[in-house]
């Protein structure tokens, strides 16, 4: 095997269109972001609120509150809801005013049953979903979530460290509506009990729309706009907003990390070429016999082949991912336009999976080029059944099912290697490709291509060796 | 050495409803130059990648060295080929062509650089092969049969596309392969080519042998026993030698050719009835000649393009 | 017109063209009514996908001759060469055209708007078929190599859609929208196929072959 491969690569790198290719392709992977840098970021109005872990959250509901000094409770019943999924009405205690600060809410939802949620990220659900007795109690700098389904037995969910808490009250809130590829805002209204207060509160009861002016906030739907009325026996609230992590749809102005290896499709379509021809010329010009007559072991030969262009597609392709897309992230943040943040770990799994999936391609491409021996259709078969699907998925007159389907089953399903956004639980938003959401994990899609990968590279083993060479 | 050997027997091969091989059988020997002539069509070719294991016959074996060449852990230290000139990337230079088939059978670069010279290619081997003439590729090529030092060789078509020098060079530089006791295989759709350089031939026609005897030997058959008479008064002559009740024709101007008359009998006819000649001597037919006698019969496509 | 003759049996006498073709025309009418099955609108969009195959064949069409040796005696029989490439496009267009036009009636008869026929949306999906071949074979004249050509068409015709999706300013985007050759009004897309083509003709009279 040792002596295959040196002589495969040898092969390989006498050959200097090979060698540019391979060159063009990590350099397209490095340098092709620039091209989305004309003309500078959109505008952008309102700021995005940034939570406490970092990311980028919707902070915006409808809120009615007091103020409490010292330790103290609020108790109350949510009568009804008006809204669906994850539209909320509940109690919360909130750490700040300025957008993205923290809080500690115990709700109930349109769809969800009764939850402890806290900090945009953390959600817990409550053992009772049918409870709509509430109460929060704040002791010392603790905040305990109860809920009960009578009122008089109390279920404790959750308890939080928030010392910060100064404002508590009551909240509804209803994020966007989504519907396929498209979403639009939300409203719900919902009808509170009166709140049973212990404690030291001062104030009276005051409504404001929260986050009025964030940049993740999509507002009321026409017609519709929040508030609060104080009624006989406690409040009706109408609210818009959501507490939870943005998604790409509450932020489309905003770009993922993923999207800065966008030079992975021109880089992949060099990479085919290549590693096309280095089967198909031994076709062409009958090497294959010279090849063939030097060594009989043919599925090895193949196997030299395309260790030899996998891992040079590997490595070029890793080396100018993983240098330049750091470099590329600093360029777009300086130059105002937000990008979704990622931690090391998933820029690197990225762009080792970006690399991969070249690498598996350049096989695919080998594999194909054995069985056709023919560049053209060999070329045009890799391609399409790469990138074909993915962009199909990013269609948007198409049912979404139809893009989830492509990016699961076809070769595709390994572009998801490149997702740099997760899908938060507690939030239903438009996980589209186009937004750089897939319905497999990063490997699993990877998984898949390696799937084909090795069912076509079995074939074009088995065909070479049966063929007369 | 007893491994330079190469025995093809009994080989059949048909590809789809055309039948290439019909039996092929023939033993190219250590220290002989073998010419494997036939024309376009008669299965050289076929034999050549069967031999090497491309192909696979429908029945009939090919040994190389005793052994079938896919079971040669380093195929090129047993059996050195030339198939096609041809079949080079033409993006890559000579040298590395050698570099990856020295490295395929775990040689050192030195050797590649000793081929190059043995074949006169050095000043062009850095040069990508796509510029190269045909004389420059059969060169390579030879170069690349000879990289592992095998005692067998086998050439398809090796004097295609080569000048006079380089024809000369390469009769001169078989002979010296097969001095040093390798078995030395080269086909040939022309017989002349052969002509003073192989010791044994064998002719195939219609994916068969046809003949396959030493050079000499064949000759020696098709030359019959003829005479050539050369003659101002070719008439005399021709009446005076008919006399005996020999065969006579004109085959030239002043030249005849007799048959059926020993050499020392038609010098007293002449000198009885007074021609004079200025040549009589046993007729010594080149391969050329003997070769059309053995393949008139067998030529598949007589006037088919040279492949 | 010999040397359209010509052309034209060369593209007669091999399987390949033939079969491309027919797979242009199948390919077109399976995505276009799987599309109609969404948004009776689309169902002339097939021709995005079925152009694919075609692309195929116009580039093997030039880069079969180089990879064979073939182009020197093609070249040898007519010295001036530049007909030689303007009788393969017009051979081309005319194959195109009928394949093109079946493909289009086939559609529509299969969806049931047969009678859109005569729109120039059809007409349009027609056009765009033989620009598209013409495009390929202009590249592939120049690059001579058929998987460099093809790579080269493939990165025209389907990167600019993936491009838009990084671009966020709106004016870059509507300029790469309208000047992409997928994209593009048809008059754009002859732009890119007479550029491709004549330099194309300009590089195959200019090169030693």
């Amino acid at each position: 095997m040792r002596r295959i491969l040196s002589a495969e690569w040898t092969k390989f790198r006498s050959v200097p269109g090979w060698i540019r290719g391979s060159a063009v392709a990590a350099l397209l992977i490095a340098l092709f972001p620039i091209t989305g840098l004309g003309g500078g970021p959109p505008e952008q109005a309102a700021p995005i609120p940034i939570g406490p872990g970092g990311g980028p959250v919707v902070d915006a509901y409808y809120f009615v509150h007091r103020d409490l000094t010292g330790d103290g409770r609020i108790t109350v019943r949510v009568a009804g809801l008006d809204g669906v999924g994850w539209a909320k009405a509940g109690l919360i205690a909130s750490g700040g005013e300025s957008p993205g600060s923290r809080y500690a809410t115990i709700m109930v939802t349109g769809g969800h049953g009764v939850r402890m949620q806290h900090d945009y990220l953390h959600d817990r659900a409550g053992p009772e979903p049918a409870a709509r007795w509430l109460r929060l109690t704040r002791s010392g700098d603790t905040i305990t979530g109860e809920a009960s389904a009578d009122g008089s037995a109390w279920r404790r969910i959750d308890a939080i460290e928030l010392p910060e808490a100064t404002r508590i009250g009551l909240f509804v809130a209803a994020p966007q509506q989504t519907s396929g590829l498209g979403s639009a805002p939300g409203v719900a209204t919902a009808e509170f009990g009166r709140p049973e207060l212990t404690g030291d509160w001062s104030g009276d009861w005051t409504g404001h729309q929260r986050g009025a002016r964030t940049a993740t906030f999509s507002g009321y739907p026409t017609g519709a706009s929040g508030g609060f009325t104080e009624t006989g026996d406690g409040f009706t609230v109408t609210g818009a907003g959501d507490l939870a992590p943005a998604t790409r749809a509450d932020l489309p102005v905003a770009a993922a990390a993923g999207d800065l290896l966008l030079g992975t499709f021109p880089a992949l379509i060099v990479i085919v070429v290549v590693a096309t021809l280095m089967i198909t010329t031994e076709f062409r010009y009958a090497l294959i016999r010279t090849t063939l007559s030097a060594d009989h072991r043919r599925g090895r030969l193949l196997l030299g082949k395309a260790l030899v262009v996998g891992g040079v597609t590997f490595g070029t392709s890793l080396a100018a991912a993983a240098l330049t897309l750091p470099l590329w992230l600093w360029v777009v943040r300086r130059l105002g336009l937000y990008v979704f943040p990622a931690p090391p770990g998933v820029l690197l799994r990225a762009s080792a999976g970006t690399a991969a999936l070249l690498a598996l391609t350049a096989v695919l491409a080998l594999s194909v080029g054995t069985i056709l021996r023919r560049s053209a259709a060999a070329v045009t078969a890799v391609v399409v059944a790469v990138v074909l699907p993915y962009l199909v998925a990013l269609i948007p007159f198409l049912p979404s099912a139809v893009g989830q389907w492509l990016t699961r089953v076809t070769p595709a399903a390994a572009l998801g290697v490149q997702q740099t956004l997760t899908r938060p639980p507690q939030v239903d938003s438009v996980y589209s490709v186009a937004y750089g959401y897939y319905p497999l994990s990063p490997w699993a899609g990877l998984a898949v291509l390696c799937a084909y990968t090795a069912a076509t590279f079995t074939l074009a083993a088995f065909l070479l060796h049966r063929r007369d060479a | 050495m007893t491994d330079a050997t190469i025995e093809v027997d009994g080989l059949h091969k048909r590809y789809g409803a055309a039948t290439a091989l019909r039996g092929m059988t023939f033993t190219a020997r250590p220290g002989r130059v073998t010419g494997f002539v036939g024309p376009n069509g008669a299965g050289k070719s076929t034999t050549m990648r069967i031999i090497l294991g491309l192909h696979r016959a429908d029945a009939g074996r090919a040994l190389v060295g005793g052994r079938p060449y896919r079971s040669l852990r380093h195929p090129l230290r047993h059996l050195g080929a030339l198939l096609d000139a041809s079949a080079l990337h033409p993006a890559r230079s000579g040298r590395n062509h050698l570099v990856w088939l020295a490295q395929s059978q775990g040689l050192g670069r030195s050797r590649v650089d000793e081929v190059l010279a043995q074949v006169g290619l050095e000043s062009a081997a850095r040069r990508a092969a796509g510029g190269y003439s045909l004389g420059m590729r059969q060169r390579l090529g030879i170069a690349a049969a000879l990289l592992a030092d095998p005692p067998v060789v086998m050439l398809d078509e090796p004097f295609n596309g080569m000048d006079p020098e380089g024809i000369v060079w390469l009769r001169d530089f078989l002979r010296a392969l097969a001095g040093r006791q390798r078995a030395v295989l080269v086909s040939s759709h022309l017989m002349t080519e052969l002509q003073g350089m192989a010791d044994q031939v064998v002719v195939v026609g219609r994916g068969r042998v046809i003949a396959d005897c030493a050079v000499a030997d064949l000759i020696a058959s098709a030359s019959g026993d003829r005479l050539r008479v050369r003659t101002s008064a070719t008439s005399l002559a021709a009446a005076a030698l008919t006399s005996t009740g020999a065969q006579v024709t004109e085959t030239d101007q002043d030249l005849l050719s007799v048959r059926g008359l020993p050499v020392e009998r038609a010098v007293s006819v002449l000198a009885a009835a007074g021609v004079p000649f200025s040549e009589l001597a046993p007729h010594r037919a080149t391969l050329e000649e003997a070769y059309f006698d053995l393949t008139r019969d067998a030529v598949d496509y007589r006037s088919g393009a040279s492949s | 017109m010999n040397v359209i003759r010509a052309e034209w049996t060369k593209l007669r006498t091999t399987p390949g063209p033939a079969w491309l073709l027919l797979a242009t025309a199948a390919v077109s009418v399976a995505t276009g009514v799987a599309l109609s099955a969404v948004d009776t609108r689309l169902a002339l969009s097939g021709v995005y996908v079925g152009q694919i195959p075609l692309a195929v064949l116009s580039v093997v069409i030039i880069s079969s001759e180089y990879s064979t040796g073939l182009i020197r005696t093609t070249l040898t029989a007519v010295p001036s060469r530049w007909p030689v490439l303007v009788a393969k496009a017009l051979v081309l267009t005319a194959a195109v055209a009928v394949t093109g036009s079946l493909a289009v009636l086939a559609t529509l008869l299969i969806t049931g708007s047969g009678q859109a026929f005569l729109s120039q949306a059809s007409a349009r999906a027609v056009f765009h078929l033989i620009l598209i071949a013409l495009l390929s074979l202009g590249t592939a004249s120049l690059t001579r190599d058929s998987a460099v050509a093809i790579g080269t068409v493939l990165a025209l015709l389907y990167l600019p859609p993936l491009l838009t999706q990084l671009i966020t300013n709106p004016v870059l985007r509507r300029l790469l929208d309208q000047f992409a050759p997928m994209t593009a009004h048809p008059a754009i897309l002859a732009l890119w196929s007479a550029t491709a083509l004549s330099a194309g003709t300009l590089m195959v009279r200019r090169r030693d072959t």
